[in-house]
């Protein structure tokens, strides 16, 4: 294990390597992959969402397809279609983006609510149904979401039901001087992904996601993450808690978490550090809550620190 | 769990039964279950280092559907059995999380290897993880429990997939469905999973509805290892096969019963594991005994039939014969050695059956003297229920030991081979509790307690029976009988289990020392619930005597005859009876409210026997009377006479009517100076006996106008009555100043001579002998209500010379005998003394007073020339009754006793307040000891039964808490930064990777899939105390 642990981290380290002065969010979105999960970006464009698809997919060998999503879209430009050849007189599908291990679908929230859906049944079963013939998805299979938070003409915002489905959003924000310095100093800008080496295969990747499942989750942890999602039905400011699949989310990047840092065990500190990755994009405001100005981070930090923690120096009885 | 709740019952019953009765048998009882409970519960800790168990799988992978065997070797490194040991395997899958449990039961004899093989079969390619999840070994009663050393880390074994080809009866398929999906122009390399037509017994969630449509066939997803993950459905509960994933969302109870029913006990195909054989394979013999083997049967079958015997006749003195014991001996005897006489089933059967014709025959021959026997026998029990509760049940015939004899033996019959049953084959300890219990029990409670012995010799059989039978039969993983395996079996088993009887009824016997030494402690939380058990006894009396005839329909008439709270007759010592608190005894109705204190007269006692006091010599009264020529009955005469004397005065005498509720209705309660009609007859000189013809309704006068009558009657009358009295008072002179022999009583005469010579008293000062013997008990005896005479002693003297505490029945007794010392006729009365105050006004002008068992009281009485009999009180705190000349005399003496001495009057007042027993001095202290001791030893046995988990958690919250005390804010976690900077920074030479190492440690303790290993745990320990030394160091 850990040799295969030190394979993941020898592909953050080289996705830092393009993606300058963000090692958090290179983190987070390791463990979105190893726990097979789907990634939201959620930023303004120019800040590096693509060169970070990139720099994964040349780290860990992967192929990659890039969609800008636009409102004329369509579905069969994602999962492909059937072309009548004359020369045979059959149909020949011919595959659509989709047909990657990373696909990045850029601006997510422009296009038609149709395809937006067509993407997101994809991304829950990781196969494509076109003319009713069923294709299974090249394994690993990640998807990348980036989403315009400003600038809203035009555009179909997710609802919280599609929301729900990518297991974390993240945050990237701009890099800090001395990182936007470097960037600057590195021309032509392909340069920075030209230092990305492939570190491992999609067949360790496999191997490593298969790890991510065999690690261990006591019952004190797995009450943890069950507290804390009750926690956010409970809490008056939110409409919406989390679902029972956001819980799944947390206990998948937790064990991601764990992975990472060389354990075969789910820790605490795992669970509060994904945790506002996990459930933030997941979360609604009421109405009273938002003009009172309260955000959703702050609710979570409150969620945070008011469920007791599983403690060592506290222990659970009745264990 | 059921063993300490059956041991915690036990105890609670032996206690009752102590607490109840207070024998002094039940009480060593109590303390031998203490012991040897502390003694099972440290010889089971010992046990268990002896076991060590170790696991061994097959070294190879295995292929699905091929038997392959887990061994666990099991070994006892000791010189003692193990009768009980619970192995429980552990098998988790180590994809899904499915853990099955498989629980399996062993026997060791001495330095005995053993294995338990369990075949399984695996139905699919998997990953197990096998461990032993816990080893409990139990002490021979079965009542305590504790885990063995056990291999911490799981051992893996690997189930192949399936070759290639052998999957023939559905193997074209799949290429098709492949085929079919690959032709569509997708890889199915790079999918999850396979693709296979349906097959009975898979998964309804395994099916590819998609593709089964389309194909027209059901198809199924064949998981390629761990990447399986979800259905079609998308539906999030389906994710994984783990069920406590699942339930991460609903409550709680939810959550837990859910995973109880998730958790498989035992293995089928669903899960993977098929359960196949299980089998315990003896690896070494256990050496045999024969002769020792059949020595301790017979040793506990004789334990438990003498001892029960005798117990029996100890405690009901049956006075049986000796040759019952010995036939009961021999039968003990006979019956296992019938046992084991080499005969076929037939055989065996004719025999069993000859018998029993045999002693049916018997017992018809003899039934005469057997039905004697038996009547006479519950005679016994019913005279022991009759002293124990003062009950009036009525005794039949006069007890015939040879009768007797003969029905003990012929019983003994049957119970011997029923015994002797039980411990040839040990079969079962609840039998046995089910017949021994309630005999033992209703023996603590209603028999005399005088069966030490018999005690003694059952204790030890029984628990060694018990032992015995506890011993595990799991027949089930012993193989067919007949069998090598069997036998070997079978023989460990028995070695076992006489092992465990007799080292039980020799451990039994060892601990009866330390028992005898732990009674007193004991004795003193029973004498404190003393109040306590007496209400509970008299209430329950009370509900017998108030419902038994309407519930019987008077057929079973349960009287209580209570006299001086629960003293008999005459008897000096307390134990015999009960008190009745709370029981209404008498009720007394007056003409109007009595200006002193109404004494009733029952018993009346003239000679003392060295134990208890007897009524007159009846015969020699009747010859004597016969010659004061009188009308009618003399007896009467003398009886009447202080009331026709005082009537002749021509005063008007008062009426007093007496019901008798629950008194003894032996007597007629009469006040002093009464008239009796002819329905009464003096029992002798002395008590009046009980009748039923009319009300108890009397004329009397109060002893204080008797007193002013008879004093000022006309000395120059000398009529019949002088000359009846004059003849009676010699008579009196003649029998009532006896003064029993004895060393004892001489040096008490003649203290009071020299008492009398000092104060020069004359021979006609009555009243001045009579404040002498009240100083006397008052200087030298206190009062105390429970005092205790130990059994073989006179109780008398005890009192006078060596207790000197007493209640009103020995102060009655003392003042009787000292009076007789100084020359004062006396007798000895028991009775109700009624004091002023109880007398509460009715309608009709009349007083009423309803005496209860506690106002049963003893006096003194003393014959005075012209008065007749006249109450003495020297009992203290009924000295407000005395007259006001009595009081005067009194203080006339102590005045000249503080004179002489420079103690005025310590004994008087001790007497007056009469709290502080002698008793409580050491409760004070032994009490608070021993619960400080049981504290101690409760926390000391708590910390050595710590898991490592529990001692990696104890030692970090001690460090937690410290740190706390150091500064450390409550909210920081120990799974933050800040937490290990303030370790690092508060205790100086502390590396980072110390804090870091031990903060691992400690979270994978907690959290991590492995248990927490001792090795880690001390690990643990030592950094935890190392870094809170540091931080004292830095605080100090």
């Amino acid at each position: 294990m850990q040799n295969i642990n030190e394979k993941a981290l020898a592909v953050t380290a080289e996705v830092s390597k393009a993606v300058l002065g963000k090692p958090e969010v290179v983190l987070k979105i390791m463990m979105a992959i190893l726990a097979r999960g789907h990634v939201l970006i959620e930023d303004i464009p120019g800040v590096g969402k693509t060169t970070l698809a990139q720099a994964f997919a040349r780290a860990m060998d992967l192929t990659q397809n890039r969609v800008q999503f636009t409102p004329d879209v369509l579905p069969s430009d994602i999962v492909g279609f059937s072309l009548y050849q004359k020369e045979t007189g059959k149909f020949v599908y011919h595959p659509g983006a989709v047909m990657c291990n990373l696909f990045l679908a850029d601006e997510i929230n422009r296009t038609s609510a149709r395809t937006q859906s067509a993407l997101l049944e994809v991304m829950e079963e990781s196969a494509v149904t076109v003319d009713g013939v069923t294709r299974v998805l090249p394994q690993p299979f990640t998807v990348f979401a980036t989403e315009n938070p400003v600038g809203s003409v035009g555009t179909q915002m997710l609802p919280e039901s599609q929301l729900d489905r990518f297991m974390v959003c993240v945050v990237m924000g701009y890099p800090d001087a001395e990182a936007e310095m470097e960037i600057l100093s590195r021309q032509p800008r392909r340069a920075l992904l030209d230092r990305v080496q492939p570190v491992m295969d999609k067949n360790d990747l496999l191997a490593m996601q298969q790890q991510v499942d065999a690690v261990y989750m006591s019952d004190e942890i797995r009450r943890y993450i069950v507290e804390l999602s009750r926690a956010t039905r409970q809490d008056s400011r939110l409409m919406l808690g989390l679902s029972p699949r956001a819980s799944l989310a947390v206990a998948g990047m937790a064990r991601a978490a764990a992975f990472l840092s060389g354990r075969n065990y789910v820790a605490p500190q795992d669970i509060t550090a994904i945790f506002a990755d996990a459930a933030r994009h997941r979360l609604c405001l009421t109405e009273q809550a938002r003009t009172g100005g309260d955000t959703v981070q702050n609710i979570l930090d409150d969620v945070l620190h008011t469920v007791p923690r599983p403690r060592p120096e506290k222990p659970f009885h009745g264990r | 769990m059921a063993g300490k709740v059956g041991c915690a019952l036990l105890l609670a019953v032996l206690f009752a039964a102590a607490a109840v009765s207070r024998t002094s048998f039940a009480v060593f009882l109590v303390s031998l279950a203490v012991l040897l409970v502390g003694f099972l519960a440290w010889y089971v800790r010992t046990l268990r280092r002896d076991v060590t168990v170790t696991l061994q799988l097959p070294a190879r992978p295995v292929h699905p559907d091929e038997d392959f065997a887990v061994l666990v070797k099991l070994h006892n490194n000791g010189r003692r059995p193990v009768p009980e040991l619970r192995v429980v395997l552990q098998a988790v899958d180590a994809e899904s999380g499915t853990a099955i449990e498989l629980p399996c039961g062993a026997m060791l004899a001495p330095h005995q290897c053993a294995d338990l093989r369990v075949t399984l079969r695996a139905a699919k390619s998997s990953l197990w993880r096998f461990r032993v999840r816990e080893a409990t070994v139990r002490d021979p009663l079965g009542l305590f429990a504790a885990h063995c050393a056990v291999p911490p880390q799981s051992r893996e074994l690997c189930v192949l997939p399936p070759a290639e080809g052998e999957d023939d009866g559905a193997g074209t398929k799949p290429q098709n469905c492949a085929e079919k999906v690959t032709a569509a122009g997708c890889d199915l390399t790079d999918g999850v999973y396979d693709l296979r037509p349906y097959r009975a017994g898979d998964s309804p969630k395994l099916i590819h509805w998609k593709l089964t449509a389309r194909v027209g066939e059901l198809t199924v997803r064949e998981p390629l290892g761990a990447t399986y993950r979800a259905d079609p459905a998308g539906s999030v509960l389906a994710e994984g096969a783990d069920a406590p994933q699942q339930l991460l969302h609903f409550g709680q109870a939810a959550v837990k019963r859910l995973r109880r029913l998730t958790r498989r006990k035992d293995t089928d195909p669903a899960t993977g594991l098929v359960f196949v054989d299980r089998v315990l394979l003896p690896r070494t013999k256990a050496a045999a005994h024969p002769m020792a083997e059949t020595a301790a049967d017979l040793l506990i079958s004789e334990l438990l039939a003498l001892g029960l015997l005798t117990a029996l006749n100890g405690a009901f003195a049956l006075a049986l014969p000796i040759w019952v014991w010995l036939g009961v001996a021999a039968l003990c005897a006979a019956w296992p050695a019938l046992h084991r006489v080499p005969l076929s089933k037939a055989g065996r059967y004719g025999v069993a059956l000859a018998l029993a014709v045999g002693y049916l025959v018997l017992l018809f021959a003899v039934q005469q003297p057997f039905l004697a026997g038996a009547a006479q026998c519950a005679d016994a029990v019913r005279l022991c229920l009759d002293t124990r509760f003062n009950a009036n049940f009525v005794l039949s015939a006069s007890p015939v030991s040879a009768q007797m004899g003969l029905f003990a033996l012929l019983t003994a019959v049957p119970f011997t081979m029923f015994l002797a049953a039980l411990t040839a084959r040990h079969t079962d300890a609840l039998l046995l509790g089910a017949v021994l219990l309630p005999i033992v029990v209703f023996t603590l409670l209603a028999g005399t307690g005088r069966a030490v012995l018999g005690w003694l010799l059952l204790l030890p059989g029984w628990l060694g029976s018990c032992a015995a039978a506890r011993s595990l039969v799991r027949k089930r993983l012993w193989r067919g009988k007949g069998s090598a395996v069997y036998a070997a079996n079978l023989q460990t088993h028995r070695i076992n289990q006489r092992l465990a009887g007799v080292g039980m009824a020799a451990i039994c016997a060892v601990l009866f020392l330390p028992a005898l030494a732990l009674r007193p402690v004991l004795m003193l939380p029973l004498n404190a619930l003393q109040p306590v058990t007496d209400k509970i006894c008299a209430a329950g009396l009370s509900a017998a005597i108030e419902w038994l005839p309407k519930i019987s329909g008077g057929a079973l008439n349960f009287h209580v005859s209570a006299a001086a709270g629960g003293v008999e007759d005459g008897s000096l010592t307390r134990g015999d009876g009960l008190a009745l608190t709370g029981l209404e005894d008498i009720m007394v109705t007056t003409d109007a409210k009595p200006e002193e204190t109404v004494y009733l007269r029952g018993f009346i006692g003239v000679d003392y026997d060295g134990t208890s006091w007897q009524a007159g010599n009846a015969a020699a009264f009747d010859s004597a009377a016969a010659n004061w020529k009188t009308d009618g009955d003399g007896r009467l005469a003398i009886a009447n006479l202080p009331f026709l004397r005082a009537a002749y005065s021509g005063a008007q005498p008062r009426q007093m009517t007496v019901q008798r509720l629950h008194a003894n209705d032996a007597y007629t309660f009469a006040p002093y100076n009464a008239y009796f009609n002819d329905y009464y007859t003096p029992d002798g000189d002395g008590a009046i006996a009980g009748q039923t013809v009319q009300d108890d309704m009397f004329y009397y006068f109060p002893r204080k106008q008797a007193k002013e009558l008879l004093a000022a009657r006309d000395d120059d009358d000398a009529g019949v009555l002088d000359r009846l009295e004059s003849a009676y008072a010699a008579y009196v002179r003649a029998r009532c100043l006896d003064v029993p022999d004895g060393a004892g009583y001489d040096a008490i005469d003649k203290e009071l001579a020299a008492l009398v010579k000092e104060r020069k008293l004359r021979d006609d000062d009555i009243d001045g002998r009579r404040a002498l013997v009240r100083s006397w008990l008052n200087e030298h005896c206190r009062y105390s209500a429970d005092a205790e005479t130990p059994d073989d002693t006179d109780p008398l003297l005890y009192f006078l010379s060596e207790s000197h505490t007493g209640s009103s029945t020995q102060f009655a007794s003392a003042a009787v005998l000292l009076c007789r010392m100084v020359g004062l006729p006396a007798r000895y009365v028991v009775g109700y003394a009624a004091p002023q105050s109880l007398f509460t006004a009715a309608g009709d002008g009349s007083c009423r007073a309803v005496l209860q068992d506690d106002n049963a009281h003893a006096w003194a009485e003393i014959y005075l020339s012209g008065q007749g009999w006249t109450p003495l009180e020297v009992t203290p705190g009924m000295t407000a009754e005395l007259t006001e000349g009595e009081l005067a005399a009194d203080a006339a003496q102590a005045g000249q006793n503080a004179a002489d001495s420079d103690t005025p009057l310590p004994a008087r007042q001790e007497a007056d307040s009469p709290t502080e027993t002698p008793q409580s001095v050491p409760l004070l202290w032994v009490l608070p000891t021993v619960l400080l001791l049981l504290v101690l030893a409760l926390a000391l046995l708590r910390r050595a039964r710590r898991t490592p988990l529990q001692t990696v958690q104890a030692e970090f919250c001690a460090l937690h808490r410290k740190m706390r005390r150091c500064g450390l804010a409550a909210e920081v976690s120990s799974d933050e930064a800040a937490f290990a900077e303030f370790l690092q920074t508060h205790c100086p030479q502390t590396d980072r990777e110390t804090v870091q190492h031990l903060l691992d440690a400690v979270q994978a303790a907690q959290f991590a899939p492995d248990p927490c290993t001792a090795e880690t745990a001390q690990e643990v320990r030592a950094l935890c105390r190392k870094l809170r030394k540091k931080l004292c160091r830095r605080t100090v």
